[in-house]
Parts: C-alpha cells; structure tokens; sequence
C-alpha cells in the first residue's frame, strides 16, 4: 500500500501516473482478496461450528418458549393480567383447556417442567390436574379448578405462570447473580436457598488467584533458573518443565490421585517418617485441587516468562549493580520491570486457564471445589435446565472477555511462544 | 543460578532460600511423573511403595481389547483425522494471515484463536446443541469435527510465527523463475515453514489425543477415546492398569517432546543461517 | 625529582582462570594512576575484559588481589565499588526514560530531588543531549545511546571510570567523533579512566598510557608514543599499526647500534632496546612511514635497491609494496605529492631509512 502512494507524492501525478497508480491499487486489492479467500474456509468453518453454537447456546439465557409453545392462550391471557389479584374465569377457563389439549399430546410436561422452575411442586401439581382434568366438565371453571386443587387459587402459582409466559425472560440471567424479578417487575435478592451462583463465582476468582499466586512464586525463580543457567543446564531445566506440558492432562491428574489418596505415597511417606500420625486428607478437598491445578498450570507461566527473561542481556543487573543499585533495588527497579511482559502474559493465560477448569476439581476435589464449569455441566446434563446453564455460561465468558482482550495483545505481540 | 560475584551475605541467604524454592519447585512438577511409571510394574494392585514384586499383569490388561486399545483406536482415529485437516485448514490460513493485509484481519485472527480461549465446557455444550440438532452427536464425524475447532487455534499460531521470520523475497525469485504461485507454494514455502506447519501438526494432534471435556458431552459408547476411559476410571475405579496406561502415554510424551525439540532446533538453524 | 604519580588501583599478581588450566588472566601486575587514561589494548580473547570486570566485581579473582586506594577490593560488592561502568553494548535500561536512566546512580545514592534533577540535566548538557531526556533509550540513535551511557557512568563521579569496548557498535565517522569528545571530557573532569579496546587507533588517540595484552599477559605499558616507535617485541610491534618485519642474525654490535644480516645477505643498521650478541638471531621492525622512497640527506644509512609491486591510492599518501632483499611484501607509506603519484610497477626505485627507526627484537 505504501508503494503507490509513495509514487504519487513523489512526482506530479499526471494522468498517466493516475493510471499506473490505480493499477497499483488493482493489484493490491487483488493481494488482500486472494489473501482473504486462503483465510476464508477456517473462517467459514469457525463461524458455523464454533461462534455459531456458542452464540445460540447464550441464546438460551434469554429464552423462554416453553409454556406459551404448549399454552399459548394462557400465555397470552397471564401476559396482560396485572398480577395484583386472581384472574378472572376466563383465564381459568382457557387454562383448563390448555391443560386438557396437552395432557392428551402428551406435551404437558414440559410447560410443568419450566413451571417447577418458579415453584418447586409446581410440576407435579399440574401433573396431576392433568391426569384429574376429565373431572371438570363445565363452567364455573375456577372453582372447578380449585376444587382439583385449592393452591390454584393461590396468587402465587398464578404469578408464577405470568412469570413463565415468554417468550423471553431474564430469571436466568438473574438467578445467575442471585437476583430475581418479582411478580411487579421490580429486582431483588433471590430467596436463600437459590443463592450459590456467587458463591460458584467467588471461588471460582478464589480458587483461580489462589493457583496463580503459587505459579507466580513457583514460576519467577525457576524460569529465572533457567534463563540464567549455562547452556547443557538450561536446555535440561527447560526439559523438565516441557515434559509436563506435553504430558497428558488426565495422566498428570491420575498421578496426583494416587500420590494423594489417604492410602496414597505422600501419606505412606508423612507417616513413615512420622512427621504425622494420622494419614493427611489431601484429596477430595481444596489442598489437593490447588496441587493439581499448580501443577498443570506451572508451566503456562514459566514458558512465556522464560522467554521474555532469556532475552534480557545479564550487563542490565550489572549496570544496575555498577550504578550503585543494591540487590533488591536492582531487582525491583532494573529486572522486573523488564519481565513484565511475560509475567503478564503468562499470568493471564494461567487465570484464563483456571477460570474454566472442570476435570480436575471434578476428580480431586470435593463438592465444596467445584467451579462455574462444574455448574454450567450439572444444569446441562443433570437437571437439563438449558437456560440456568446459559446464563452461568454468559457469566464466566464475560470473566473471561474481560481478560481477553489483554491476552490477544499479547499473543499477537509474539511475547509468548508455545514450546 | 550462580551466586554473584563478591556477594553481600544477604544475597548468599537469599540464593540458597532460590535454590531451594527452584528445586522444589522442579521436583513438584516432574517427580509425580517419574513417581507413578514404576507402580505400573507393580505386581501388587495398591497403588503405593514398597511394590510386593514385578509384573507385567497390568499391562496385560491395558492390551486386553476393550476398553483400552478400542478407546486408544478411538482416540488415534480421531486424533489422526483431526490433525490432517487442522493443519490442512490452519497452515492456509495463516498462510493468508501473513501474506497481505485485507480488512479486519486483527479481528479475523482473534476470531480464529477465540476457541482457546472459550472454556472448554461452554465449547462442549454449545457443539452439543448444535451437533443433536443436525444429527451428529455419538459420531465420529461430530467428534472429529469439534476436536479441529479446539486445535485450529495451535496451527494458525505456530504456523503464523514461523511465517512472520519467512523472507518473502525466496517467493519473488521463485516466481521470477518462472514458478507459478502454487509451485512457488510447494516447492519453496512450504519445505521453508515445514517445521512450523509440523510443530502446528504435533499439537493438534496432542490437543485431540487429550481433549476430555468435548469427548464427554459428543461421543457416545461407540467413540470411547482413551481420555474418556481414562476420565472414566479416575472417577469410578482406580487400579493400576490407569498407571499403566499412564506410564505409556508418558513415553509418547516424551517421544513427542523430542519431536518437537529436534523441529524447533532445526527450524531455529534455518533461522540464524539465514541471518548469517 | 619527578613527584611519584598517584596510584589508584594496583593489581598485584593477579590471575584468573575459568577452567583451572588456562590463565585467561596471568601474572598481572599494573598500576592505573589518578587521573589517568589507561587503555588495554588486545586482540579478543587476550583477556582485557576480563581485567575489567575483576576490576567491576563482576568476576572473582583467582589468586592475586586487586586494591584501591590502597584497600583491597575482595569481597567488596559491586554496588558498592562506586565505579562508572559503559558497557560495550551501554547496558540502558530500556523501560526507563533518558532521565531516569541517568538519575538512576543518584536515585540509588538517596539524593534528593532538586539535586537529582540539577545533576542529571548537567549531565545531559555535557553531553549534548539537552532536551532528551523524555526519550526512551529505543528512540536515540547508537551514538545518542552512547552519550546516555557516558553520562549515565559519570554523573556520580565516580572515581573510576571503566570502558569495555564503548564505541564498537558505532560506525567508523561517529565513532572517531565520540573518541575526541570522551578525550575532551576526560580533560575537562579530570577523572581516571580505564579503556578496553581492540582498536590500535582508538588507544593511540585517547591514552595517556597503554597496556598491550596478548594471551593474558601484559606485552608492553606505556605512551602511545612508546609503544609505538619502541615496540618491546614482535607482538606489539605488529599489532600497532603497519609493521615491516625482516628476519636476520646480528652481525655487529656497537652499545645499542647492530648491524643485521638478512637472509638474502644484505645488511641493515638498526638500534636495540637492549645489549644483544654476535650471531644472535633478530627480527627487525621498520614502520611503513619511515622508510622513504627516493631518499635525500645525511643520516640514512640503509640504502637498497627495489621494484615496485603495486600502488594503491589513498588521497593522502600512496602506498607502494616494494619487492627488496629478496622479498615482495615490503610495504611503503609516500606521501601524495608529484613523485610518488608518478610511480609505476615495475619502476625501478632507491629506498632507504635510517637506523633509529629501526628497531632490533627478539625473533618470535
């Protein structure tokens, strides 16, 4: 791009000059197009297989078809009522109705499903209108629904059906942060028993910081090592923080489990020694998720830092040293700074890293460790609750984003090489 | 870490508190690894010292046909297929990457690398949704697809960095000899680059040889990849044939590592031939 | 009676080896003067960095000891040697401004603000950087780094001033620039200055003194004049300047007067630094410059016949090889001027010099 324009300052651009620079800026175009067309089939396969899911996946946060797909009049009905009393005998009347059509197509269960959701009950209580809703054969409605069963007339399941009405919501979003919107609209805590989300996320930062710290204090001197050793130590100090990086995840998660068992190596050889006399619970718990984590993460921060520090040149310190500066002022003032880069590189990957670690605190810890992740899978495949899932997921991607910008910088600016 | 020269006694103090500090801080990362390779031949089915005697029972059962060597056809399959397409698609597009510029490339790159950066449960279920609803969940296909999502991002990086020291001027003379730009691809770039491209290989490879989380949410009975069982066994039961197993992905690692070293070391000898 | 100069460091005995075989460093004895410019000159590897940085406290010193001001350095840290250090690469501290690197030394020292602030910006005027100081060291040129370095080393005013090979990243205009202002400050501050260099000129020019080292050892100290008409050995006559050698055996002697019989037979009067034998073997060192073409006048007693070879212009002077004496690799340095612009190859020529600019060595 820099040589037409280059041309056209250069001289007085006469017609012909025009031309040639347009042909120029043909052919430069052609570069970016034909540039463009290698990129494209990644990006094509990206978008589809990758962005695309994932964008829908957050879709289900904010989605909520499910009672107004099976119940679309009651939907409709609860939607314009104003919630400060019972609706009136046209809303019951096109309920029954509803519960009748879906009892028959058998897609009842899933309007409880999210039903249940609101109130827990919810769905075997209209569960079992559906299977008694034969009894009710005509007007009035109400009190034939009430007589199935009296919590129909309770205000509260009413609210909790408006609540339910669709077809978008925020409830998950906000039960994500342990809110939740009142039947008036208005924002408030969640009830207590609903109030772990942030608690997930709290030890999730926790636990993540925590994992950092100790790579950070690990980390420093050891890549320090090796910056500064002799060539043959070097190489093999590099070698024995390699061999763990290339080794596989599950097999360095097996090796603590049988080094931290009750029954495990460390405890045969603290009891052995008699250092204690009782075997230590190092698995299971927090201790052992922090060794585990450590350990698979180590690396990530050693790599990057050792390479930034493997190009400062050993007369900085010296110079520092010549000046005047004493050890410690020398390190703070001279070193550090000029480690930055890779400690900041290496620091975010190991936080990104650990912000969405699911094997293992699902293997070694207990179930006061697990993090977001654990979470996002348990709503997904154990209660199949598709929107809590979603909207734990959009809270820790927006952890994530928050660091991601910062990361991508870096990667860019070549600082950190893998191998 | 030499203590310095004419060193205060503070500094002698806090070198011997680094040592220390790094020796800890190696063994801590290698000791587990070298710790559990020698239980593999345990005779006995503790997983603790002192080992009752030596045998090779466990591995007897690793090469018993299911589940251990299905799941390790499984996972090579895969992992196969994952690597030839990955560097396939990834080695083009950092090719693109590095050869002009187009707009929105920062973008574009970020887009690229976006799935290493995406924990990995939201990836898994998101590629579920999508894959149950065309009909590729417990498939291989579904499998090897996701896994090239999860590696891509590797190729892309390792092949852009080795094309950012490339001399494009080799290109120009290739073509001014008459090369068309695909000759001057194959015959002049790419044996160039062919470390990098096989770095971004090995990787990709290695990303889907130990992909778990993906395996767990995508592949039913059928796609039981070594990871899996793996996963499996850590959670229901733990007996030695999981550290022999172990012990035999730690040879692959290390034959992996010295794959890798001996690429980066000659790529790294084209590099200062060149400069010389 | 002369006033015994001053000496700031003495280096007693002092070896140093890294291997425990080879002495990169041997048998060092040398006095560095108050206020002197001391230049150790060497080819790499003769182990004059290493001097340095024993000197520094960067290296431990094998055996021997090094004082100054009379009190031995060992053990003494290097923070606390208060020693100005440029290093060959100037060692700037590239996240630090132009400012903070040379208020650094005096940040260290705990001065205070205003005092940091007046003596940096006097610095940077010396050295002709005034209004820099917001610059990174990345955004200078090599020779704007280099004055950084320069004052960066003396703001504190240290008392010695060490140089490892400061002007070898410059190119060759800048760097005879950079030789005359670092000579001129040298003047003006009055400070002790210990030079590395493998640059003949660069020693010639600054120095009050100069060290040649070979091997790790001291071939000959003293003024650039010294060293250079009355080379103490085949080394250091080669390795300063241009050197004509001829091999041969003494004939003759009267006090430090011989005459030498080179192999084709011919005999050359030349002087001795010391008493030397009949029939002892000699190699005999003529500069280029001292042997004239065409010579004129009293005094010159060694005549000979010779061809020319080749001439090369120079702008200033012609360099002509003479085949002479049975060898065609004798060089002559002619001035520019109607005659020796006429010279041709295959002219042939009378040659000649006189015996006190020729020196009789040892033959190496």
């Amino acid at each position: 791009m820099n040589a037409p324009a280059g041309i056209a300052d250069g001289r007085k651009a006469g017609p012909a000059d025009r031309s040639l620079e347009a042909k120029l800026r043909r052919a430069e175009r052609r570069r970016s197009l034909n540039a463009f067309l290698l990129v494209a089939p990644l990006l094509a396969f990206i978008v589809v297989v990758f962005a695309g899911p994932i964008l829908s996946l957050l879709y289900f946060s904010v989605d909520d078809p499910k009672l107004a797909e099976v119940m679309p009049r009651t939907a409709q009905i609860v939607d314009a009522w104003d919630g400060a009393e019972l609706p009136g005998e046209e809303a019951y009347a096109t309920l029954v109705e509803e519960i009748r059509t879906a009892y028959k197509a058998r897609t009842v269960a899933a309007a409880a499903m999210r039903l249940n959701y609101e109130i827990s009950g919810f769905r075997s209580m209209v569960m079992r209108t559906g299977r008694k809703i034969r009894r009710i054969t005509g007007p009035p409605y109400k009190e034939a629904l009430i007589g199935l069963d009296e919590r129909w007339g309770d205000l509260a399941y009413w609210r909790a059906i408006k609540a339910s009405a669709g077809p978008y919501t925020t409830r998950y979003l906000l039960a994500a942060v342990d809110l939740q919107r009142k039947w008036d609209g208005s924002i408030g805590a969640a009830p207590p028993e609903r109030t772990i989300y942030i608690d997930y996320l709290k030890r999730t930062f926790w636990i993540s910081f925590w994992v950092l710290a100790c790579c950070i204090a690990i980390g420093y001197p050891m890549a320090f090592l090796i910056a500064t050793s002799g060539k043959r130590w070097s190489r093999f100090l590099l070698v024995l923080v390699l061999l763990p990086f290339w080794t596989s995840l599950l097999v360095r998660t097996a090796a603590w489990v049988v080094l931290l068992q009750n029954e495990g190596i460390i405890n045969d050889f603290l009891l052995y020694g008699g250092i204690v006399d009782e075997p230590l619970t190092l698995i299971f718990n927090r201790t052992g998720v922090y060794i585990a984590m450590v350990h698979i993460l180590l690396p990530f921060l050693v790599l990057p830092l050792y390479a930034v520090m493997r190009n400062i040149p050993a007369s900085q310190m010296r110079a520092a040293a010549s000046l005047g500066a004493r050890p410690v002022a020398a390190f703070l003032s001279v070193y550090l700074p000029q480690t930055l880069p890779g400690l900041g590189a290496g620091c975010i990957l190991v936080f990104i890293l650990a912000l969405g670690f699911y094997i293992t605190p699902a293997l070694i810890g207990g179930a006061a460790d697990q993090m977001l992740s654990y979470l996002i899978a348990e709503f997904a495949t154990r209660t199949g609750n598709w929107g809590m899932a979603s909207a734990i997921a959009i809270l820790l991607l927006l952890s994530v984003a928050a660091l991601y910008p910062v990361y991508r910088g870096l990667v860019r600016g070549g600082t950190f090489r893998f191998g | 870490m030499a203590v310095p020269v004419n060193a205060t006694r503070g500094q002698h103090v806090w070198y011997w508190c680094l040592r220390l500090i790094c020796a800890t801080g190696f063994i801590f990362l290698i000791g587990p690894i070298v710790i559990i390779v020698p239980i593999s031949f345990s005779s006995g089915s503790f997983l603790s010292y002192p080992l009752p005697g030596f045998s090779m029972r466990w591995y007897d059962a690793v090469v018993e046909p299911f589940p251990w060597m299905f799941a390790l056809e499984n996972s090579l399959i895969v992992a196969t297929t994952v690597t030839v397409v990955a560097t396939a698609l990834g080695t083009l597009a950092a090719y693109g990457l590095t050869r002009a510029d187009f707009p929105g490339k920062p973008l574009v790159f970020g887009l690229l690398i976006s799935p290493l950066a995406v924990p990995l449960v939201i990836t898994a279920l998101g590629l579920y949704f999508f894959f149950a609803r065309i009909g590729l969940v417990q498939t291989h296909i579904g499998l090897i697809i996701a896994h090239v999502v999860l590696a891509v991002p590797f190729v892309v990086i390792t092949v852009s960095a080795t094309l950012k020291g490339f001399d494009w001027n080799l290109v120009r003379a290739a073509e001014s000899l008459g090369a068309p730009p695909l000759a001057a691809f194959f015959q002049v770039t790419l044996p160039l680059i062919l470390p990098g491209v096989l770095a971004g290989a090995v990787f990709a490879f290695v990303t889907s040889l130990d992909e778990v989380i993906v395996a767990l949410f995508l592949s039913g009975p059928a796609q039981l990849t070594l990871p899996r069982q793996l996963f499996t066994g850590l959670r229901d039961q733990l007996d030695p044939s999981i550290v022999a197993i172990a012990t035999l992905l730690i040879a692959f690692s290390i034959a992996l590592l010295v794959v890798v070293e001996v690429l980066q070391w000659r790529s790294a000898r084209q590099r200062s031939a060149r400069a010389d | 009676m002369a006033v015994e100069p001053e000496v700031l460091v003495r280096f007693r005995d002092v070896e140093k080896t890294y291997d425990g075989r080879v002495n990169v460093v041997d048998r060092l004895n040398l006095e560095i003067r108050k206020g002197e410019f001391l230049t150790l000159l060497g080819p790499s590897g003769s182990g004059k960095t290493t001097i340095l940085l024993m000197l520094a406290g960067f290296e431990a010193v094998t055996a021997g000891d090094i004082a100054l001001n009379d009190r031995s350095l060992r053990n003494v840290p290097p923070f606390r040697r208060n020693m100005g250090i440029v290093f060959q690469n100037y060692a700037l501290f590239p996240h630090k401004s132009v400012f903070q690197n040379v208020a650094f030394p005096l940040v260290q020292r705990r001065m205070s603000k205003p005092a940091v602030r007046e003596k940096v910006e006097a610095a940077l005027r010396m050295v002709d950087l005034t209004g820099l100081g917001d610059r990174r060291p990345n955004q200078l040129s090599g020779g704007q780094q280099q004055r950084v370095a320069l004052a960066r080393a003396l703001v504190f005013q240290p008392e010695i001033v060490l140089m490892d090979e400061p002007l070898g990243a410059l190119d060759k205009k800048l760097r005879e620039q950079m030789q005359i202002e670092i000579k001129h400050l040298h003047e003006d501050l009055g400070m002790t200055v210990a030079y590395v260099t493998h640059d003949q000129g660069e020693a010639l020019t600054m120095s009050d003194r100069v060290a040649i080292m070979n091997d790790g050892l001291i071939q000959q100290v003293g003024s650039p004049h010294q060293v250079y008409e009355e080379p103490a050995n085949g080394f250091v006559a080669n390795f300063i300047g241009e050197n004509n050698s001829f091999e041969g055996r003494i004939e003759s002697t009267s006090g430090n007067d011989c005459a030498v019989r080179l192999a084709s037979g011919d005999i050359v009067r030349a002087r001795s630094a010391s008493p030397r034998g009949n029939g002892e073997a000699a190699a005999l060192s003529l500069r280029p410059e001292r042997l004239t073409i065409d010579p004129e006048g009293e005094g010159i007693a060694n005549r000979f016949g010779a061809t020319v070879v080749e001439v090369i212009y120079f702008g200033a002077h012609n360099r002509v090889r003479l085949a002479m004496a049975g060898r065609d690799d004798i060089i002559a340095l002619a001035p520019a001027g109607p005659r020796s612009d006429a010279l041709a190859p295959g002219d042939t020529v009378e040659v000649g010099w006189s015996p006190e600019h020729c020196r009789v060595l040892a033959p190496e």
